[in-house]
């Protein structure tokens, strides 16, 4: 919103013209950098809109403004002698009460902008404040179904405070007391063991399955060491699991 | 005096709307120096003036806050000549509400006019070795959180402030906005200032500094103003309580009195709605790992699922006394500020050794829509 082309340098005392000056000032950004997180919010389009009309009302007064500014100059030439070029000149009642409704109709839009503003900022945050929980409790719940899996599984035991643990895990990291964390780390290890079992089945069965292919395409080329990789897959296969599970346990953490 | 200007502030915001827009009819090159809505300001300066020219018989307590006041003006771009302008605009709105105007008023006025810009024009003029605004970029921009903001500002000069005092800051992004920001102390040889700034809904520059100021841009900064944190003379121990953004004031407090005599013991309480608020953690923890006298307690009022101490600021910090035998300074948003210094007068500490900055918004909200978050 702000590369408007609109000039961004410090303005030095009167040097600026008051249309920029006005222009510039009321297009400020309004907030707008929350952008990515209104997916659900305002329609862009309609914000632009806003702004262009806010933009071409507020050129239309500072245009007004500066029409009175040169019919007050004009005045000033034009008046008796006496008051001299170095005294100004009092503006009549008339031109004081036109640019003081022009003042407020700009005051005016500039509140608008702003409420608007603080309205997209609200709403941004609470936006952001239930990503977060939402995030939380999609983390808490894949760390609840996998332990309901782990229990199930006769082969991998699971300590028993790992299964009383979805509630702390609810709790986001940081915020724990050690026992907490202690039934955390017995969960993820509950977790990681249940994933790690899971994975190796599935990547013996596809180890059978690239050699049963391979085989059935040139039975010869079949390796020697291919069966014996597939029988002592697990220490090739133990740190691949290992990291999945770590990432298997990031959800939990934020 | 006083009557007349009474006559002009009963018309409401139709007496400032008749000053500035005489004041810019008759003198354009000033429109420049004020921001483009004066909604909000109209009456700043405006009631200001009345408030000031009709104390003038207690001149004496007067000049020092004129001497500040015009000191500070030097950022505006305000001109000794400027100072006729605006009393003449002052003089034409009284006269314009007042129906009973006349020689005699207008003389007092113009004589009462004279002498306060008199005094600030000389104040002005005696600070003219000092710069009028520094001009100052920023060399570090930390998002600490989604509303807090750490940044680290360079004056081009060196802009001399003690802990607790304030600068006012202007973006160009939010032109002639200029805003309080209690600086975090001063680091480095070249002086870099550090600012803390807690974005709110709707604030134009609190937003703008928080989130969309970035590296290599320049603010503008005025004088510091208001008194320092440490009362004069006092060796006592400190309680310094920060809520929220208030950590900044403290942290610079910290810094003076490990440069000060040594032996002040200093407890401090750092408040915050949930973790997240705790924006500065790392750097809590390295002070306290350096200096032994300084012991850090951090408290969460909204979140009961952190390890940080639960409850209400005020309430943890008094649950933690007495701290009567102590100087105390309280800095934040103004409920906790308010609240501490009243918990903390009544169980027995002087109110004279309490000193309490309310980091107040510029104007007060039309919270009609939008509550204010936080
Ligand atoms: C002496 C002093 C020192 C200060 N030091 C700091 C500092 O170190 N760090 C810092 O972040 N701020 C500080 N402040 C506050 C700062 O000066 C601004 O007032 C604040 O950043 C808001 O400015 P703004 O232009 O964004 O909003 P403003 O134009 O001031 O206010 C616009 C609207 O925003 C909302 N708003 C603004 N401020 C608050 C608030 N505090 N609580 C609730 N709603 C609010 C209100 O709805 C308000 O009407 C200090 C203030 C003072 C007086
Ligand atoms: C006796 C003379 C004057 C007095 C008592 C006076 C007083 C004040 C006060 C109290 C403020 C508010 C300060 C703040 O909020 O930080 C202010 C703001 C201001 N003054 Fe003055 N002032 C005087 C003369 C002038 C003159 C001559 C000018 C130049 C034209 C000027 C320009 C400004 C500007 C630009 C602001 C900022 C306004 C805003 O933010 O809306 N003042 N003045």
């Amino acid at each position: 919103m702000s590369d408007q082309g609109t000039p961004r340098s410090m303005p030095q005392g009167a040097a600026r013209g008051v249309a920029e000056d006005v222009a510039e000032d009321v297009t400020w950004d309004v907030g707008f950098g929350a952008a990515p997180l209104l997916q659900r919010g305002y329609d862009r389009g309609e914000v632009d809109a806003f702004l262009a009309r806010v933009r071409s009302e507020v050129g239309r007064l500072a245009a007004e403004r500066a029409a009175l500014r040169e019919e007050v100059q004009a005045l000033r030439r034009s008046a008796p002698a006496a008051g001299g070029t170095a005294t100004p000149v009092d503006p009549t009642d008339q031109a004081v009460g036109i640019l003081a409704a022009a003042q407020q109709t700009a005051d005016q839009y500039v509140a608008d902008a702003e409420s608007f503003s603080r309205m997209l900022a609200t709403q941004a945050r609470e936006q952001y404040e239930n990503l977060l929980q939402q995030a939380r409790d999609e983390a808490d719940e894949i760390v609840r179904r996998a332990a309901a899996r782990t229990g199930g599984d006769p082969g991998e035991p699971v300590d028993p405070g790992g299964a009383g643990s979805p509630a702390g895990a609810a709790v986001p990291a940081g915020g724990l007391t050690p026992e907490e964390v202690q039934e955390q780390v017995v969960y993820l290890q509950a977790f990681g063991r249940a994933c790690r079992a899971q994975l190796r089945a599935y990547l013996e069965g596809l180890l059978e399955d690239v050699e049963a292919q391979w085989g059935k395409a040139d039975p010869a080329a079949l390796p020697e060491g291919a069966r014996t990789s597939r029988n002592g897959g697990a220490p090739d296969g133990e740190p691949a699991v290992v990291d999945l599970t770590g990432d298997g346990a990031v959800p939990t953490r934020r | 005096m006083r009557a007349s200007f009474a006559k002009a502030a009963a018309a409401g915001d139709e007496a400032p709307l008749y000053f500035y827009s005489h004041l810019f009819l008759r003198h354009p090159e000033t429109r420049p120096m004020f921001p483009v809505s004066m909604a909000h300001q109209r009456d700043k300066l405006f009631s200001a003036l009345g408030q000031v020219v009709a104390l003038v018989d207690d001149l004496d307590s007067l000049v020092p806050v004129l001497q500040g006041l015009g000191r500070d003006h030097r950022k505006f771009g305000t001109l000794a000549a400027h100072y006729p302008a605006v009393g003449a605009s002052l003089l034409a709105t009284l006269r314009h509400f007042d129906d009973e105007w006349d020689e005699d008023l207008e003389r007092d006025w113009t004589a009462a006019y004279g002498l306060v810009a008199q005094v600030m024009v000389e104040a002005a003029d005696a600070a003219a070795d000092q710069p009028a605004w520094w001009d100052a970029k920023v060399v570090e921009h930390e998002r600490r959180s989604v509303d807090v903001s750490v940044l680290r500002v360079q004056p081009h000069a060196p802009l001399p402030v003690r802990a607790g005092q304030a600068v006012s800051v202007e973006t160009e992004l939010r032109p002639r906005l200029w805003r309080y920001y209690c600086p975090a102390g001063v680091h480095g040889p070249d002086g870099a200032l550090e600012l803390h700034v807690q974005a709110h809904a709707g604030g134009p520059v609190s937003s703008a500094l928080a989130l969309h100021v970035g590296v290599g841009d320049v603010l503008r900064l005025g004088p510091a103003v208001g008194e320092p944190a440490l009362l004069p003379g006092s060796d006592r121990d400190l309680l310094v309580v920060a809520a929220g953004a208030g950590l900044a004031p403290a942290k610079a407090l910290v810094a003076e009195v490990a440069a000060g005599t040594p032996g002040r013991r200093v407890h401090l309480f750092v408040g915050a709605h949930d973790d997240a608020g705790l924006y500065d953690l790392p750097d809590l923890r390295r002070l306290e790992s350096e200096h032994p006298w300084l012991t850090v307690t951090t408290v969460v009022s909204g979140d009961t699922r952190s390890t940080h101490l639960n409850g209400d600021l005020p309430e943890v910090v008094l649950q933690h006394g007495p701290w009567n035998a102590r100087d105390a300074h309280v800095a934040g948003d103004r409920r906790d500020v308010e609240r501490t210094v009243e918990l903390l007068t009544a169980q027995g500490l002087p109110r004279e050794r309490v000193r309490a900055q309310v980091f107040a918004p510029s104007r007060s909200g039309p919270d009609v829509g939008g509550k204010v978050s936080r």
